[in-house]
């Protein structure tokens, strides 16, 4: 984690975890006071719904300076260490180009994978989805081999249909309504 | 109310609740789900609580919050096996078992810490449910004579504590808090009438839905960024065959009074907003080493090492139901969770639950010792079990829980719009591990947002606009003296490096 922090910022355009959230929460902060300036501000007695959205984002961007001029410590960092502690086993991270292409992969699968599965879900039924969904979201990860994802994208396909049809009473039709 | 014979008549009433078969299986299975959670690592149990969130919303609501409370302290037993066993602890609650655990199974005494620290856990257990069942219709007394202004105050404390208990950076903590606050403010404002922060989506009408946001946060960001850290999936360590589950006569000496002390802090961290299981078991740890007479046996195997950290970690786990259960206030993520889950069933958690649903708050106090003695009768010898189910590869894995919370996310309300939020919120909890921003203070403020914003509202709507309100009623006083307190204890690192630097230059 240190060594990848130590990257970034030696390259140029990359943001420090600080200097991102700084950027976040001004951003965040700024554009809900720019929307809440349709909102009637009311008074101090009878406050409008405008009134506690611009407070809080007016303290979120002063937050997101503070944090932006380098503020925020990593204190605490004992406790990250005793949780890192429990993840010890994974591999040394991968750099540059190689690491940014696997972050893109694993995006691209996962979330592609579950907005798919939200836009066929109510048209082709829930197993066609399932083994969709569980399909897609296996090559994340890089070689995978096809035939027992198939497999195991069916097993699991079966065992959703039971669990949540079956036995939770899921209203939702299983197969594709034709 | 809350004199001992409504006490004794309410564990009746509780019993008469869990003892129902299907309330006992699902309190089981719960427990069960639990253990398997702590036992797994990567996989903890507000996570998994989200995640098997929307799957409780077809139970009556009892049976789901049972089987919900199962999960989290038979979270807690899980933990501590694989620590002890595999020096591989399933969950932030029981890093520091593994210092003496571990060292205990190296020296073959790993039966004898698996019984220490299930009978701490067991008896810690047995003290907190008490403690709620004794404590909690006193605090609901008292609470109902509560104003909008204690209310407010009460919950912007809870807020604050939370960042001062909590591990990391406190501006970025409290940045979380204001984003949670923004999020709950989306949808239609409850005075007026008028649609905030809702661009146009009639989903958002009623505000951003509670469970996407938790499953997304906590479920697929923790996928999102093992899988790009490409957790290997590694050879499975050779357990050590476990020749005596019982301590020794000087073993049982040494970890008892332990047990006692570790019980009674986690009681205590465990009602403070933000302590919950994980800040009890490290105080406990310290707090034995400082006392010993031999600190230096610390991390060699010395059963106080175990038996602590272990009972404070569920008694802590146990005491964090109180506020929720008495003030309606979640204390930790955890706990958030839990009052999502009541909010499900239409119940709003808070001083009137005791009185209005007692079947509810009995049933769930008994049901959490009952499952206590479940945990400590099948969790011995299952052991095997438990370590055999480490094998399951995390390519195997990932997959089940992205379906389990996706379907289940969907069969909330059946609305394509739900899961698409998850994967929004998945990846906003994926950049905030990036910004090493923790999301359990974001989620807490989320839940409260609504109601703190109602609350500050109505109190200077009593007050006629005046900031004074604050200051003239007694109970709230003293509130805003403790938060004005913890400000400036905030605060006041942030002073003393500034003026080193100032200093330096």
């Amino acid at each position: 984690m240190q060594l990848s922090a130590g990257n970034c910022r030696s390259k140029f355009l990359s943001l420090t975890p600080s200097l991102a959230l700084s950027l976040f929460c001004v951003g965040f902060g700024g554009g809900a006071i720019w929307i809440a300036l349709d909102y009637p501000y009311g008074t101090l007695t009878s406050m409008g719904p405008g009134f506690v959205p611009t407070a809080v984002a007016a303290i979120l961007v002063f937050l997101g300076l503070l944090i932006g001029l380098g503020f925020a410590k990593d204190d605490g960092a004992a406790a990250h260490k005793a949780a890192d502690a429990s993840t010890e086993k994974s591999e040394p991270e991968a750099r540059g180009i190689e690491r940014l292409l696997g972050t893109g992969r694993v995006m691209l699968f996962i979330l592609g994978a579950i907005v798919l599965f939200g836009s066929i879900v109510r048209g082709l039924g829930l197993a066609i989805s399932v083994f969709v969904l569980v399909v897609l979201v296996s090559y994340a990860r890089q070689r995978v081999r096809l035939m027992p994802t198939l497999v195991f994208a069916m097993a699991v396909t079966i065992a959703a249909c039971v669990l949540f049809v079956t036995l939770l009473g899921l209203e939702t039709p299983i197969l594709p309504r034709l | 109310m809350g004199d001992e014979f409504s006490i004794l008549h309410g564990l009746a009433v509780g019993l008469g609740v869990a003892a129902d078969p299907m309330n006992l299986l699902f309190c089981l299975l719960g427990c069960l789900i639990g253990t398997l959670v702590g036992v797994l690592p990567g996989l903890g149990p507000t996570a998994t609580m989200a995640i098997l969130l929307p799957l409780t919303y077809t139970f009556p609501p009892v049976t789901g919050l049972i089987t919900l409370a199962g999960i989290y302290y038979g979270a807690q037993y899980g933990g501590s096996t694989t620590s002890i066993l595999l020096r591989l602890p399933g969950e932030v609650a029981s890093v520091v078992t593994v210092l003496d655990g571990y060292a205990m199974t190296q020296k073959g005494r790993g039966g004898a810490a698996l019984t220490i620290a299930a009978v701490g856990s067991f008896f810690a257990g047995t003290v907190g449910t008490l403690f709620i069942a004794v404590s909690a219709p006193y605090i609901a007394d008292a609470v109902l004579s509560f104003g909008a202004p204690e209310y407010f105050l009460l919950m912007v404390l809870g807020l604050i504590a939370s960042v001062i208990l909590a591990q990391g950076s406190v501006l970025r903590a409290l940045a979380m808090i204001m984003v949670g606050l923004m999020l709950g403010m989306v949808g239609t404002d409850l005075n007026s009438g008028q649609y905030r922060f809702t661009f146009g989506f009639y989903e958002l009408l009623n505000g951003v839905d509670f469970v996407p946001v938790v499953v997304g946060l906590f479920g697929i960001a923790d996928i999102l960024v093992a899988l790009e850290r490409s957790v290997r999936d590694d050879v499975m360590p050779v357990v050590g065959r476990i020749t005596s589950l019982w301590p020794t006569r000087e073993e049982a000496r040494q970890a008892a009074p332990a047990m006692v002390r570790g019980t009674l802090l986690g009681m205590f961290l465990g009602i403070l907003p933000g302590g919950g299981a994980m800040l009890s078991s490290f105080g406990s740890y310290s707090l034995e080493k400082r006392l010993s007479k031999h600190p230096e046996q610390f991390g060699h195997g010395h059963p106080a090492g175990v038996a602590g950290p272990e009972a404070a970690n569920n008694s802590g786990a146990q005491a964090s139901f109180l506020p929720l259960l008495t003030l309606g206030i979640p204390s930790t993520a955890t706990m958030a969770v839990m009052a999502g889950a009541m909010f499900i069933h239409g119940i709003v958690p808070g001083p009137r639950v005791i009185s209005s649903q007692p079947a509810l708050f009995w049933g769930l106090v008994v049901s959490m010792w009952l499952g206590n003695l479940m945990l400590l009768v099948i969790n011995l010898p299952l052991v095997g079990i438990w370590v055999q189910m480490l094998k399951v590869p995390y390519r195997l894995l990932y997959p089940i829980i992205i379906v389990v919370s996706i379907v289940g996310v969907y069969g909330v309300e059946y609305s394509a719009s739900a899961v698409y939020l998850t994967a929004i919120f998945g990846v906003f909890g994926y950049l905030l591990s990036k910004w090493k921003c923790e999301p359990a203070p974001l989620v807490l403020a989320f839940v409260l947002g609504p109601m703190i914003e109602q609350y500050f509202r109505r109190s200077m709507l009593v007050g006629r606009g005046d900031l004074s309100i604050f200051v003239e009623r007694p109970i709230s006083l003293v509130m805003l003296v403790l938060i004005i307190a913890m400000m400036v204890s905030i605060a006041a690192p942030h002073v003393k490096t500034l003026r080193q630097k100032a200093f330096a230059e």
